[in-house]
C-alpha cells in the first residue's frame, strides 16, 4: 500500500502548497522529490516492506508486475516533469493544483496496478480519469480546452457506465466481485457472463483510445494544453493498459472462446490501426497528427493482449517506456514551437540542431525502424500474437499500417531538414538539452539491447 | 573481432563527421577509412579460413528465443564487402580530388551507409540482418533529401523510402512468424534453415514474404518504378552508392536469405521469374528511347540486374558463379559510368543526350574512359562483364532456351542503347564554345578512372582471381 498512500499524500501536500509556495520552480522540484519518494516507496514495497498491507479487505493486493509498472511510470513522470519544467506554469495560474491533479491520477494508477476486486478496478479507473477531465480544461481562457474537458468528461462518464454494467453482469453471473472467484459462473448465466466481459473490454478500449471508441481522442488531445497532452497520451494510456492487462488475466479462455476473443481483438486492432493511421495522414497540425498517432500506437499495443503471459507483460512495459519517451520529446517540441503546425517545424534542423535531432530519433522510434526501441517494442508485441499462426494476416496488416505511419512521421522530418524556414524557438537550457539527449540515448540503447534491465538486475523481471 | 571493425569504424567516424558539419570538409578522411577497411578485407582473405572470419556473440533473448550478434565473412558476403569498400575508396578519392561543395555531414552520412552495407553483407543472424537492412535506409534518406535536386525531390524520396520499407515489412512479418511460431533454436542462419528448409518450398507464402522485400530493393519489374526517378534526383555520389551497392544488397540477400532459407524450388518458380525476363527487355527498350542520360543508365542497370536475378535460380553451378561474378563486375562498371556522368554533368552541364556532342574531340581522356565503361556495360569480351554474362547465359540456356534467347535479345539491345549514348555524346559536331580547347581531367580523377578500367580489364582476362575469392 505504500504507493497508494504516498501518492495520495503527495497530492494533498502539493494541493496545499499551492497556497504557500508561489515559485513555480520550487513547486516543480517539490513534485520531483515527492515522485522520487514514491519510487523508493514502490521499491520498498517490492522488497516486502509494506505499510498497511492487508487493510483493504483483499480489494487491493500488491503484485510484482503492478508495482514495477508503477515504478516505471513514476520514473517516466519524473522525466516528464523535468523536461516540461518551464512549460507547466504557462498554462494557467493555479500551478500547485496541476501538480496535485497529476499526483491524484497516480493514486488511480497505484490502484489499477494492484486491484483484486472489480470494485477497486472501477475505483482505480475513476481515480485515474477524473483528474484528467480537470486537467483537460486547465487553459481556462481557451474554448478548445473547455470543449475538450467537457467532451472527455461526458464520454468518460458514459464509458464508466458501460464498465459498471459489465461489472453488474459479472456479479450477476458469478455472485462475487473478487477476481479470483470470477472464473466460476453458473451455467444458466453464461451469456450474461460473457456479455459482462465484452462490456468491460469495450470500456477499457475507450480508455486507451482504441477504435471504435476513439472518437474523443483527437478532440481531447488537441484541446488540452500541449504539456498535459504529453502526460495524457503516455502515462494515462500506459496505466489504462496496465488495468486492461490485469483484468484480462482473469478472463477464462478455453475451447472456442479463444477464437471468439481472437476475432474480437483482431477486429478492434484492425479498426484502430486503420482509423489511427488514415486519420493522421490528412492533418495539418502536428499536435492532431500525434493524437491520431497515439490511436495507432494503441493499436500496436493491443497486440500484446492475444496471449496474456509474462512475455506479453514484458512487451507492454517495454512498449510503454519506448512510446512515452518518444512522445515526451515530440510534444516538448510542439510546446515550444508556435502552434504546432507542420510549417512551424520548418528549418528546425539548422536553427536548433539538438531539438531537431531528438525529434528525428523520436519519430524514427515511433515509426518502428530498427536501432530504436520503437522497433523492438513493435517486434515484441507482434511476437506475442505470432504464437497462433492464424494471426499472420493481422501481423501483416499491422506492419503495412506501420509503413503508412512512416509517411506522416517523416513529413515532420522533411519540414525540419529539407525545408527552409525560421522557426520561432529559443534555445533550451542545459537541463532540457541533457534530457533530450538522454532520451535519445535511452531510445537507442533499448533499441540495441532490449533486455538491458533484466541483465542489470540479473533477474527476469517477474 | 576484426569483423566488427567493418561496422564500427565507419559508423563512429561518420558520426564524428556529422558533428563537425560546419567545419572544413575533411575530404581525405573518408578515403582513408575505406582504404583501411579494404586493406582489412584483403588481409582477411589472405588469412584463409581462420577464426578471424567468424564472430559470434550472444545478443538478446526474448520470449525464449535467442539472437546472436554473429558476423561471418565467407564466399559471396566477403566478396561484396570487398566490392563495397573498393567502390567507397574510389568514390572518396574521386570526391576528394575534384572540387565538390559537400560538407562534412555528406561524408559522414556516406560512411554511416558504408557501415550499414558492411553489416548487411556480414550478418549471419536473421534479426541482425534485418537491422542493417533497414538502417541503411536512414542515412540514404537524408543524403537524397538534403543534396538531391529536382522539383519533386521530396516526393521521390518519400516514394523510394516507403516503397522499400513496404517490402521489408512483409519480410518482418515472415521473420516474426518464423521466430515465434516455428520456434527455431536461435535466429542464426543455420538454426533458421533447419526449421524452414524442409517445410517450406521457395514459393510458399512465407518465402514470398521474403522475396517481395528483396525484389523491391533490387529492383525487378514491376516493382522498379521508384528507381529511375530516385537515380535522377539524387546527387551522383549517392547514386553510385545506390546502384553499385544497395542493389547488390538485394541480390546478396536473395542468395543468402531467400535461397538459403528456402532452397527447395517448387514447380511454380518459373512463373515468378517471368516478370524479371519481361523487365529485362522492357528496361532495355525504355533505355533505348530515353533521352536523359541518368535515366538510360538507370534502366540499363535494371536490365543487367534482372539477368543476374534469373541466373540465380537456374540450379547450375555456372549460373551461380556467373551471377556472383557479375554482381562484383557490375558494381565496378556502374561506378565508372556514374563517375563519368558526374564529370560531364559538372563540367559540361550535360543532362540530355542532345545537349552536347563531340566530347571525344574536346576531352579525349574522358572519352577513352567513357568508351571503355560503355563497352564493359555491353559485356564486350576482354571486360569483366563478359565473363559473368557468358556464364549466366550458358546456365540460362540449359534451364530454359526461350528465356535465353530473350535474354540475348536484351544483350543486343544493351549494345544498341549504349552505342546510341556514346555516339551521341562523344562523336559528332563539337559545340562552338568548346572549339579548339583541349581539356583534361584532374590527376586524381584520372587515377580513379584508370584503376577502375584496369580492374575491369584484368578481371576480364583473369577471372580466376574472383573465383578464388568466392571459394574462400
Amino acid at each position: 500500500m505504500n504507493i497508494i498512500i504516498l501518492s495520495a499524500l503527495s497530492g494533498i501536500i502539493l494541493m496545499f502548497s499551492g497556497f504557500f509556495i508561489k515559485n513555480n520552480r520550487a513547486l516543480n522540484i517539490l513534485s520531483v522529490v515527492l515522485f522520487i519518494g514514491m519510487i523508493f516507496g514502490g521499491i520498498a514495497q517490492l522488497n516486502g516492506c509494506e505499510i498497511l498491507g492487508n487493510s483493504f479487505q483483499n480489494m487491493v493486493k500488491s503484485s510484482n508486475y503492478g508495482v514495477s509498472f508503477f515504478i516505471v511510470l513514476a520514473i517516466l513522470a519524473v522525466f516528464y516533469l523535468l523536461i516540461n519544467k518551464d512549460q507547466i506554469h504557462k498554462v494557467g495560474k493555479h500551478v500547485g493544483e496541476y501538480y496535485a491533479l497529476i499526483f491524484f491520477s497516480f493514486v488511480g494508477i497505484a490502484v489499477l496496478a494492484q486491484f483484486t476486486n472489480l470494485v477497486s478496478m472501477f475505483l482505480g479507473i475513476e481515480l485515474l480519469s477524473i483528474p484528467m477531465y480537470l486537467i483537460a480544461g486547465t487553459a481556462k481562457k481557451s474554448m478548445k480546452s473547455t470543449e475538450a474537458s467537457v467532451k472527455y468528461f461526458l464520454m468518460g462518464a458514459f464509458s464508466t457506465g458501460i464498465l459498471m454494467l459489465g461489472v453488474a453482469f459479472l456479479y450477476g453471473a458469478t455472485g462475487t466481485f473478487a477476481l479470483e472467484k470470477l472464473t466460476t459462473f453458473l451455467p444458466q448465466f453464461e451469456s450474461i457472463y460473457y456479455l459482462g466481459w465484452v462490456l468491460i473490454i469495450f470500456s477499457f478500449c475507450f480508455k486507451i483510445g482504441a477504435a471504435p471508441f476513439h472518437f474523443w481522442t483527437p478532440d481531447v488531445y488537441y484541446g488540452t494544453p500541449t504539456v498535459f497532452t504529453s502526460y495524457m497520451s503516455t502515462i494515462v494510456k500506459g496505466a489504462s493498459f496496465l488495468g486492461f492487462i490485469n483484468i484480462l488475466q482473469v478472463l477464462p479462455l478455453e475451447g472456442e472462446n479463444i477464437d471468439s476473443f481472437r476475432y474480437l481483438l483482431s477486429a478492434i486492432i484492425v479498426l484502430t490501426l486503420f482509423i489511427g493511421n488514415f486519420g493522421a495522414l490528412k492533418q495539418n497540425s502536428v499536435k492532431k497528427m500525434m493524437a491520431y498517432s497515439s490511436i495507432a500506437q494503441a493499436g500496436f499495443m493491443l497486440f500484446v493482449l492475444f496471449t496474456i503471459s509474462t512475455v506479453s507483460k514484458e512487451a507492454l512495459l517495454y512498449y510503454t517506456i519506448s512510446y512515452a519517451i518518444s512522445n515526451y520529446i515530440i510534444f516538448y517540441a510542439i510546446t515550444v514551437l508556435n502552434k504546432g503546425n507542420y510549417q512551424d517545424f520548418a528549418g528546425l534542423g539548422k536553427a536548433n540542431p539538438i531539438l531537431a535531432f531528438s525529434v528525428t530519433i523520436a519519430l524514427i522510434s515511433l515509426a518502428g525502424i530498427p536501432l530504436t526501441s520503437g522497433f523492438m517494442a513493435k517486434f515484441m508485441s507482434l511476437s506475442v500474437a505470432a504464437a497462433n499462426e492464424h494471426n499472420l494476416v493481422i501481423i501483416i496488416v499491422g506492419l503495412v499500417m506501420a509503413v503508412l505511419s512512416m509517411y506522416y512521421y517523416f513529413k515532420v522530418i522533411v519540414q525540419m531538414y529539407f525545408t527552409k524556414g525560421k522557426p520561432k524557438v529559443k534555445h533550451q537550457d542545459g537541463l532540457t538539452n541533457f534530457l533530450l539527449v538522454f532520451g535519445v540515448i535511452i531510445i537507442i540503447v533499448f533499441g540495441v539491447v532490449p533486455d538491458l534491465l533484466s541483465r542489470i538486475l540479473n533477474t527476469p523481471m517477474w | 573481432m576484426l569483423l566488427s571493425l567493418f561496422i564500427v569504424l565507419p559508423l563512429v567516424v561518420g558520426l564524428i563527421l556529422l558533428l563537425m558539419k560546419d567545419q572544413k570538409p575533411l575530404k581525405w578522411l573518408g578515403a582513408s577509412i575505406s582504404g583501411v577497411l579494404l586493406a582489412l578485407i584483403l588481409f582477411l582473405y589472405c588469412q584463409g579460413g581462420t577464426n578471424e572470419t567468424h564472430f559470434v556473440k550472444e545478443w538478446f533473448n526474448f520470449n525464449h528465443l535467442k539472437t546472436y550478434y554473429a558476423l561471418n565473412a565467407t564466399g559471396l558476403g566477403a566478396l561484396m564487402v570487398l566490392l563495397s569498400n573498393l567502390v567507397y575508396v574510389l568514390l572518396f578519392i574521386y570526391l576528394a580530388s575534384t572540387k565538390q561543395k559537400f560538407g562534412n555531414n555528406f561524408y559522414g552520412l556516406l560512411l554511416i551507409t558504408l557501415a550499414g552495407l558492411n553489416g548487411v553483407f556480414l550478418a549471419e543472424d536473421l534479426i541482425l540482418f534485418y537491422f542493417f537492412w533497414e538502417i541503411v535506409l536512414i542515412p540514404v534518406y537524408f543524403l537524397i533529401g538534403i543534396w538531391g535536386s529536382g522539383k519533386d525531390k521530396i516526393k521521390a524520396n518519400m516514394t523510394f523510402f516507403l516503397y522499400t520499407i513496404f517490402g521489408s515489412m512483409f519480410m518482418l512479418a515472415g521473420i516474426i512468424f518464423i521466430g515465434f511460431n516455428l520456434k527455431p533454436n536461435s535466429f542464426l542462419l543455420e538454426d533458421v534453415q533447419a526449421v524452414t528448409a524442409t517445410k517450406y518450398c521457395s514459393t510458399s507464402l512465407l518465402a514470398l514474404l521474403f522475396l517481395i522485400a528483396f525484389v523491391i530493393k533490387i529492383p525487378i519489374f514491376p516493382f522498379h518504378t521508384w528507381q529511375p526517378t530516385i537515380y535522377k534526383t539524387s546527387s551522383t555520389p549517392v547514386t553510385v552508392v545506390l546502384s553499385a551497392l544497395m542493389a547488390k544488397m538485394g541480390l546478396f540477400s536473395v542468395v543468402t536469405w531467400y535461397i538459403g532459407l528456402f532452397p527447395t524450388q517448387s514447380e511454380f518458380m518459373p512463373y515468378f521469374l517471368i516478370p524479371a525476363i519481361i523487365g529485362l527487355v522492357y528496361a532495355s527498350l525504355i533505355a533505348l528511347s530515353a533521352n536523359n542520360i541518368k535515366k538510360i543508365i538507370a534502366y540499363s542497370s535494371i536490365a543487367h540486374l534482372a539477368l543476374i536475378f534469373i541466373a540465380l535460380f537456374t540450379n547450375d553451378a555456372t549460373g551461380y558463379t556467373g551471377a556472383f561474378y557479375q554482381m562484383f563486375s557490375h558494381g565496378l562498371v556502374v561506378l565508372g559510368l556514374w563517375l563519368i556522368v558526374d564529370i560531364m554533368e559538372r563540367r559540361y552541364k550535360v543532362t540530355d543526350i542532345k545537349s552536347i556532342s563531340g566530347i571525344a574531340a574536346i576531352n579525349p581522356t574522358l572519352a577513352i574512359f567513357f568508351m571503355l565503361f560503355a563497352m564493359a556495360n555491353v559485356a564486350l569480351p576482354l571486360t569483366s562483364s563478359f565473363v559473368g554474362e557468358f556464364m549466366m547465359l550458358n546456365a540460362l540456356f540449359k534451364y530454359n532456351t526461350v528465356w535465353a534467347v530473350v535474354a540475348c535479345l536484351g544483350v543486343i539491345l544493351s549494345a544498341v542503347y549504349t552505342l546510341r549514348l556514346t555516339g551521341a555524346l562523344l562523336f559528332g559536331e563539337v559545340n562552338k564554345k568548346f572549339e579548339g580547347k583541349k581539356q583534361s581531367e584532374n590527376i586524381g580523377v584520372i587515377v580513379v578512372l584508370s584503376i577502375i578500367s584496369i580492374l575491369i580489364l584484368y578481371f576480364g582476362i583473369q577471372p580466376n582471381t574472383v573465383f578464388n575469392l568466392l571459394a574462400h
